[in-house]
């Protein structure tokens, strides 16, 4: 019989002379993430037990839970390591998850798809070996992630947060960003190339966190059949339980054996899942350059704004429940109504929002990059060639993703106010949501115009926009929890939007918001029609 | 000796048939020319050979061995070039070269370093950087430098300039000399008649010709071209003779390699004053099995 892993250690030191620098920025960020922020936690809250009971009522709110996962504790056991593991857990693992699956996807089936495989495949290399080197390297990133990540938090040495717990916490997210790559590597050899790979494996993710959205708050128990679930229901700080470890790590080499067992069933190039065949012509509309750059984005377009449609009814769908909460929580009520001229799904909306118009951005930055990654491949060459002139190509992107800002925060507002009117007695009114919606649609075009600049003057660091975006992510998210610097908070574009309702709507900010973005875009516009086609 | 031995080999996708029946050998110290238009089967039988496809039925063995169950044995000793190469962008064309190497197995240094100099390469830029043609060489150099016994080329010099064509043919004979086996794919026909010693011709998943040069042109017709004292109308009568035209004392005309003879009476009445003959180009021979010319 054949050696299916042959040669498959040289892979692995050859994988790794390829990834290291890439890896080892990973590590660094993934573990600074995940441990980095005891201290600063402890600092604001761990020294005052009333600030913990408050953060504990607060974070017991259905619409809490159903962002970022539920908590074990009870009051009296809610400390900082509680709270740290409740605030961080389910959100770094899906920062683990997506950093996971890019990587095995882009090592496996996109080189699968290049045809590196093909010639890798005729030396005395076992059919396995390349996937094997792939598992082993992502393995031992995590090892390293989690013994980085110990580390950190006890270096920091925040009192109640002791070496068995950390070791929990590190390790429930470390096996997450494991985990995920297995599964991912199942959609390798599912779908017919590493696009479709990509999609399955986040769509799964993205069922999975609604999923659990669900469990959490209905039926806890179900949580334990998400593998999301076995982040947080390790109950780090609190109980310490290995067993969702235990039952993580084995379902990894489970879905690792059933990756094995389909890549050896299939052709090198195959996938098992059906490829439609297309149409023998094109249509018409595709036949101009706007549809033909609509054309090439329309599963990305329908596939997103679903996405944000979707997360916009979810977030909706609790705000039933929390009048019960509050009204059952004398504390929660002191807490929410001491602002008694906002409801509490007032209050709530304007934060939800941050999240729903990161996720917008996400969006239509994915959009406009496209112009950009399209001419690095050379698939703009062509066209380039004809009568075509830069500036539509330019504004053509760029109105596009103008249009996908608008449409994406839409589809978001009609999420949420659907959903909250079915579930709520009194339920908001449309233009009320919209209002503190669209209030965002300013920071959101900010971004086109930073992206627009890069475009037409740094095309080789486009990627710059996407550490920004993380900045903005994180601000926003942490921004509050820790002593960040003033002037790094004044960097981000989204602190400096009223939270309608809650904050008055303020035209000065927004129009002035919107004319930089328009003279960012007019800065890259110059830059576009002059500079050379860049290509990797 | 036979290296390479198909038999009947078969490839299903789905439904539709992409190898029919594929039957050919390639013998030892042979250059073996693979040829046929795009989509006939020429890369689907190769990535069967090579162990990376499954075929859905008939045998192919090299050395002996099946080529699926035992590839990495026959990897040991075999060398791959594909048609289309890919790179890791970010690291040089050297670095993949040793990578490559190291992989196959093989260690002779001064022959990697002499074939880098021969293709002209510049080996220190990443491969980002590269050209078509130059990331072929990255391939070929590591393939060239490695000791195998069946070296399978799959249209290695599309991207190569004439110049690099010509270092690369050479560098084929000295393989052939070194009694090596050879499957060479191919579109350019200059090259195949050049350097193979026989050819297999696949069509539609089914290889439907296999000989060498010569027996294949039996096949086919000589192209003659002759001058003659007196205009030669009597050729219109003589079977063997196709698509013929006679401008006043010159004639065009092919002819049946089997009917010279007869011709070669017919028209020696007319006093042939001058002339040239043609033998079939691999080129003719092509055209008349896919367009029927």
């Amino acid at each position: 019989m054949n050696n299916l892993f042959n040669k498959t250690g040289m892979l692995f030191v050859h994988t790794l002379r390829r990834d290291w620098l890439k890896l080892l920025i990973w590590a660094a960020a993934l573990s600074l993430f995940a441990g980095g922020f005891a201290a600063s936690l402890y600092e604001m809250y761990g020294k005052d037990p009333a600030g913990l009971k408050a953060m504990y009522e607060t974070m017991k709110n259905p619409a809490m839970i159903a962002m970022i996962g539920p908590t074990a504790a009870t009051a009296e056991t809610y400390t900082i390591g509680a709270m740290y593991a409740q605030e961080m857990l389910l959100f770094t693992a899906l920062v683990f998850a997506i950093v996971s699956i890019m990587h095995v996807i882009s090592r496996t089936r996109k080189e699968e798809d290049d045809g590196i495989s093909e010639l890798i495949r005729s030396f005395q290399v076992g059919r396995l070996a390349n996937t094997t080197a792939i598992v082993l390297e992502l393995f031992l990133l995590h090892v390293v992630i989690i013994a980085l990540s110990v580390l950190l938090l006890q270096v920091q040495d925040v009192p109640g947060l002791n070496f068995s717990s950390n070791l929990v916490y590190s390790v429930s997210l470390g096996l997450q960003g494991f985990l995920w790559g297995m599964i991912a590597l199942i959609f390798v050899q599912l779908a017919a190339g590493a696009g479709g790979a990509r999609g399955l494996s986040f769509l799964t993710l993205g069922l999975f966190y609604v999923l659990r959205m669900a469990t959490d708050m209905s039926t806890p128990d179900a949580s334990w059949f998400n593998p999301l679930g076995w982040s947080y229901l390790v109950n780090a700080y609190v109980g310490d339980d290995w067993l969702p470890i235990v039952i993580a790590f084995a379902a990894s080499i489970i879905f690792l054996v059933v990756s094995y067992i389909l890549e050896h069933a299939r052709d090198m190039g195959a996938g098992y899942l059906p490829e439609r065949s297309g149409r023998d012509h094109a249509k018409d509309r595709l036949l101009t350059l706007p549809g033909l750059v609509i054309r090439l984005q329309k599963t990305f377009i329908i596939s997103w704004i679903i996405s944000i449609f979707i997360t916009g009814a979810m977030y909706g769908s609790i705000f039933g429940d929390m009048d019960e909460f509050v009204s059952d929580n004398e504390m929660m009520k002191q807490m929410f109504l001491h602002n008694a001229n906002y409801t509490i799904q007032e209050q709530f909306m304007s934060v939800l929002f941050v999240v729903l118009s990161l996720l917008t951005t996400i969006f239509i930055v994915g959009s406009l990059m496209k112009l950009i990654n399209e001419e690095k491949k050379g698939h703009w060459d062509p066209l380039y060639a004809t009568k075509l002139s830069r500036a539509k190509f330019y504004w053509y992107h760029v109105i596009l993703s103008f249009i996908l800002g608008l449409l994406g925060q839409f589809s978001a507002i009609v999420g949420l106010y659907l959903a909250q009117r079915s579930v709520m007695e009194s339920p908001l009114s449309l233009w009320e949501i919209t209002k503190a919606g669209m209030v965002w649609v300013p920071a959101i075009f900010f971004f086109i115009g930073i992206l627009a600049v890069l475009i037409g003057w740094l095309p080789r660091f486009t990627i710059i926009i996407w550490g920004y975006l993380i900045f903005a992510f994180f601000n926003s998210y942490f921004g509050q929890m820790m002593d960040i610097p003033e002037f790094v908070l004044n960097l981000d574009i989204f602190s400096y939007i009223p939270k309608v309702p809650i904050e008055e709507w303020k035209w000065g900010t927004i129009i002035f918001i919107k004319l930089l973005a328009l003279l960012l875009i007019v800065v890259g516009f110059v830059g576009y029609k002059k500079r050379d086609l860049v290509n990797e | 000796m036979i290296i390479a031995e198909i038999r009947g080999l078969q490839k299903n996708y789905k439904s539709t048939p992409a190898l029919k029946n594929v039957t050919m050998d390639v013998k030892k110290g042979e250059v073996l020319g693979f040829i046929g238009p795009n989509g006939a089967g020429k890369s689907t039988t190769i990535r069967i050979l090579l162990g990376i496809i499954k075929s859905s039925g008939g045998s192919a063995k090299i050395f002996g061995k099946d080529v699926w169950k035992d590839s990495i044995e026959i990897h040991k000793k075999l060398s791959y070039v594909p048609g289309d190469v890919n790179l890791w962008p970010n690291l040089t064309g050297g670095e993949i070269i040793d990578v490559f190497m190291r992989l196959q197995g093989t260690k002779n240094y001064a022959r990697r370093d002499e074939l880098i100099q021969k293709f002209q390469f510049d080996a220190k830029k990443k491969a980002r950087t590269y050209s078509k043609g130059n990331r072929q060489k990255v391939a070929l150099i590591a393939a060239l430098a490695s000791d195998a016994e069946l070296y399978i080329f799959d249209e290695p010099t599309s991207g190569l300039d004439p110049l690099m064509e010509a270092v690369f043919q050479e560098e084929v004979e000295n393989l052939k000399n070194q009694g090596k086996s050879i499957l060479l794919s191919s579109h350019i026909l200059s090259e195949v008649e050049r350097l193979c010693d026989r050819v297999a011709i696949i069509r539609q998943g089914e290889v439907i010709e296999t000989g060498t040069l010569d027996e294949l042109r039996h096949l086919t017709r000589y192209q003659y071209k002759i001058t003659t004292r007196h205009e030669p109308t009597g050729l219109k009568q003589v079977s063997g003779v196709h698509d013929l035209e006679i401008k006043g004392k010159e004639a065009v005309f092919q002819a049946d390699s089997d009917q010279i003879e007869a011709i070669l009476e017919a028209i020696l009445p007319y006093h042939v004053i001058k002339l040239e003959s043609v033998p079939p180009t691999l080129e003719s021979l092509f055209m008349r099995h896919y367009t029927g010319k």
